[in-house]
């Protein structure tokens, strides 16, 4: 078999806070492949930021702490690899985009300024050549009037606009890996399925794979190959889109399809009420016996509450799921 | 769930020509003031245990309208009725007693409630401002309200950050049921809440209703979640109500080319799973322009596809159709 292009493999990470140790990932494993769009989904709090954060160490540290796992990426690990080497990483190989873009462009840069930095330090560009490459890199993010945008500030922008910026930044140098966390939440739906589409038309054109983190079921339907769903810091499953989508095998991914008003309700004219997922997310301050997911799990089980199910292989299509009943007995 | 029209005696609110303006500094150096209209005429009216909803992109006048309706700020024309009273010109004093009818439940149920104060205190403030109730009942009050929004009675003397998102948007609904109130204005109530939380909250929502016939007027850009909690829906776009209609209709037949776009815009899991394909590219081009300098004639035309010439010179007029279904387009109303 050959290498993915991103393994990770039984992923920990803790924080060290006063109040004690916060178990935000455990034992993650995934694999993206060469231009494949993974998604990474569930509620707040469930590890996806941390996750993707992880992978070039961009987590404050402390109080972040890596407790175990491997991260290799082109065949390289990153766990143990230098800051100078992992600096040379980001930006060139893996590009990165956020959900606030405010909070990534310094406020007293111009988009210019922000822009052919990162070129020259990456490429040694001359003022000029650097000068020109953004300005076709605005283009390619379809932002109107683009020489006028290099004069401006962040804030001057929409949110829309500030984060077609950021994927500009992010995709400058044509990385292998693009991480994208959150990066349409805080944007109106048209703005946001402009913002998908550039993503997808700019990743499939320099064959870019991409993780998406985002807690919207309808995005992950709309522009995945993979998901992964992740449960208080758990995966819980894993599988191609189409797959997840006609086949959820975890009751909580379940319960995530069922909970979602629906656009276009199954039974015309009727309101039905809501699926609930009683209860809530249980707090990571602990470390958790059993699947976390028990508590709030119709079909708990002794066993479930006893002994976390570990991810395991459900059929040949690698699809795969953390759940003692899955598609059986539950 | 759906009811009949119930008779025009039972119109809560009733607003017409409704506007407002804002005065704001024309760029950032503060040079030159000018006029913001925020909203810009509009016209609708809620019945009692009716859900309106309002949907439009950020910007688009909802929570402004959301505000003038409470009368927590002032217009700068149109009209209010209260139960067929207007109240647009009632100064405070006379304005207080009325506002036990009026109520709100704000997005960040967090931001939104008193850190100092225990749930208990939080809940009987308003029983006792309103003198819905007796100093010795309100304590039972407070308990029966808990129990409406489906929390145990022991949370009374827990402060609010003790509690998870969804129970804060409980305490907060809690709340605004407080002084019994006829008409409840919710501003994205569940966009903060995670999806498992938000069914919860919605489910409440509509048990409330079914229970009391309390209206509510639902601010949020979720078509999803409007779709689902909504008799009729109001599309606003740059301050104005472009499309109103019923849920159903507006959702299966829209009529604006806009509402088209919204739609369009949303990614479905259901319709995904059954057409098995990508959406790609039926999005909506450009952006929202500036409220400050709106386009001429209809405000929508810079991101038309089917904008005329005429689009540009006369503002497209409100048209009653028939069920109720109105629309603002030129090209769709003839
Ligand atoms: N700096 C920190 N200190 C302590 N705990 C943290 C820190 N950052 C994250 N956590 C905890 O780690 C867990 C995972 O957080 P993470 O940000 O990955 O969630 P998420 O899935 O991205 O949620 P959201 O959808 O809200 O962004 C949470 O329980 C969170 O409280
Ligand atoms: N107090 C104010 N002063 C000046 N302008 C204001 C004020 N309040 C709102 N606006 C402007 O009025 C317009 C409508 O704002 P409003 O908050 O009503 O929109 P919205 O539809 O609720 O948007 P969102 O979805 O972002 O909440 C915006 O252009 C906003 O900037
Ligand atoms: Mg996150
Ligand atoms: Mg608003």
């Amino acid at each position: 078999m050959t290498e993915p292009l991103l393994r990770i493999d039984q992923l920990r990470v803790r924080f060290d806070t006063p109040e004690g140790v916060v178990h935000a990932v455990n034992d993650v494993s995934f694999q993206v492949g060469a231009g494949e769009t993974l998604a990474i989904v569930g509620e707040s709090g469930c590890g996806k930021s941390v996750t993707a954060l992880s992978i070039l160490r961009l987590l404050p540290s402390p109080p972040a702490r890596l407790a175990g796992g491997s991260i290799r990426f082109q065949g390289q690990e990153l766990t143990s690899l230098g800051e100078t080497a992992l600096r040379q990483l980001r930006g060139d190989r893996i590009g990165m985009v956020f959900q606030e873009p405010m909070t990534s462009l310094n406020p007293v840069l111009t988009i210019g300024r922000r822009l052919t930095e990162g070129l020259r330090r990456h490429h040694g560009l001359s003022r000029r050549a650097a000068r020109e490459r953004v300005l076709a890199l605005l283009e390619r993010v379809q932002i109107p009037d683009p020489s006028r945008r290099l004069d401006q500030y962040p804030h001057e922008l929409s949110g829309g606009m500030r984060q077609r910026v950021m994927i500009a930044i992010a995709v400058a140098c044509a990385p292998s890996l693009l991480i994208a966390d959150e990066p349409t939440t805080a944007l109106d739906v048209t703005i946001q399925a402009q913002v998908l589409d550039l993503i997808g038309e700019l990743c499939e054109a320099m064959g870019t794979a991409v993780i998406l983190v985002t807690h919207d079921l309808g995005v992950v339907g709309d522009v995945a190959d993979r998901v992964v769903v992740m449960y208080a810091g758990r995966v819980v499953e894993d599988a191609a889109v189409d797959d997840l989508f006609s086949r959820p095998l975890h009751p909580y991914t379940q319960g995530l399809f069922a909970a979602r008003p629906n656009l276009t309700p199954t039974v015309a004219g009727q309101r039905a009420r809501l699926t609930e997922i009683p209860g809530m997310v249980p707090s990571l301050r602990a470390g958790v016996t059993g699947c976390a997911f028990a508590p709030r799990c119709r079909a708990a089980t002794a066993q479930c509450r006893a002994q976390t199910p570990l991810l395991r292989p459900f059929d040949s299509s690698g699809h795969a799921v953390a759940c003692h009943h899955a598609g059986g007995d539950a | 769930m759906l009811q009949d029209a119930p008779s025009p005696a039972e119109t809560v609110l009733d607003v017409a020509g409704l506007a407002k303006s804002f005065t704001v500094a024309r760029s950032w150096l503060g040079r030159g003031r000018k006029s913001l209209r925020a909203v810009d005429g509009v016209d609708f009216s809620i019945r009692r245990g009716e859900t309106l909803s309002l949907v439009g992109e950020s910007g688009s006048g909802k929570s402004t309208l959301a505000r003038l309706c409470l009368k927590l700020i002032e217009p700068t024309a149109g009209r209010i009725q209260l139960f067929g009273r207007s109240i647009e010109s009632l100064p405070p004093r006379a304005m207080r007693p009325l506002r036990r009818n009026l109520q709100m439940v704000f997005q960040d149920p967090f931001a939104s409630l008193n850190p100092r104060l225990t749930v208990g205190q939080i809940l009987g403030e308003p029983i006792r401002n309103f003198r819905i109730a007796p100093e010795a009942d309100i304590a039972a009050r407070v308990e029966a309200l808990l129990a409406r929004v489906g929390l145990p009675a022991d949370v009374v003397s827990r402060r609010a950050h003790e509690f998870s998102g969804g129970q804060r948007q409980r305490i907060g609904i809690a709340r605004a049921l407080a002084p019994e109130p006829q008409l409840i204005v919710l501003d994205e109530p569940v966009s903060a809440l995670d999806v498992s939380v938000q069914a919860q909250v919605l489910n409440l929502l509509g048990d409330l209703q079914a229970q009391a016939g309390y209206a509510y007027l639902f601010v949020s850009h979720d078509l999803a979640v409007v779709r689902h909690i909504s008799h009729r829906v109001a599309v606003m776009y740059l301050g104005r109500i472009v499309e109103i209609g019923p849920v159903e209709r507006l959702f299966s037949a829209p009529r604006h080319p806009y509402t088209e776009a919204l739609l369009a815009a949303v990614p479905d899991p259901a319709t995904r799973h059954r057409a098995g394909t990508r959406r790609r590219g039926t999005g909506l081009r450009g952006e929202i322009p500036s409220p400050i300098d709106p386009p001429s004639g209809c405000a929508f035309r810079t991101r038309c596809p089917l904008a005329t010439e005429r689009c540009a010179r006369e503002r497209p007029a409100l048209m009653a159709g028939k069920d109720g279904h109105a629309v603002a387009c030129h090209v769709r109303q003839d």
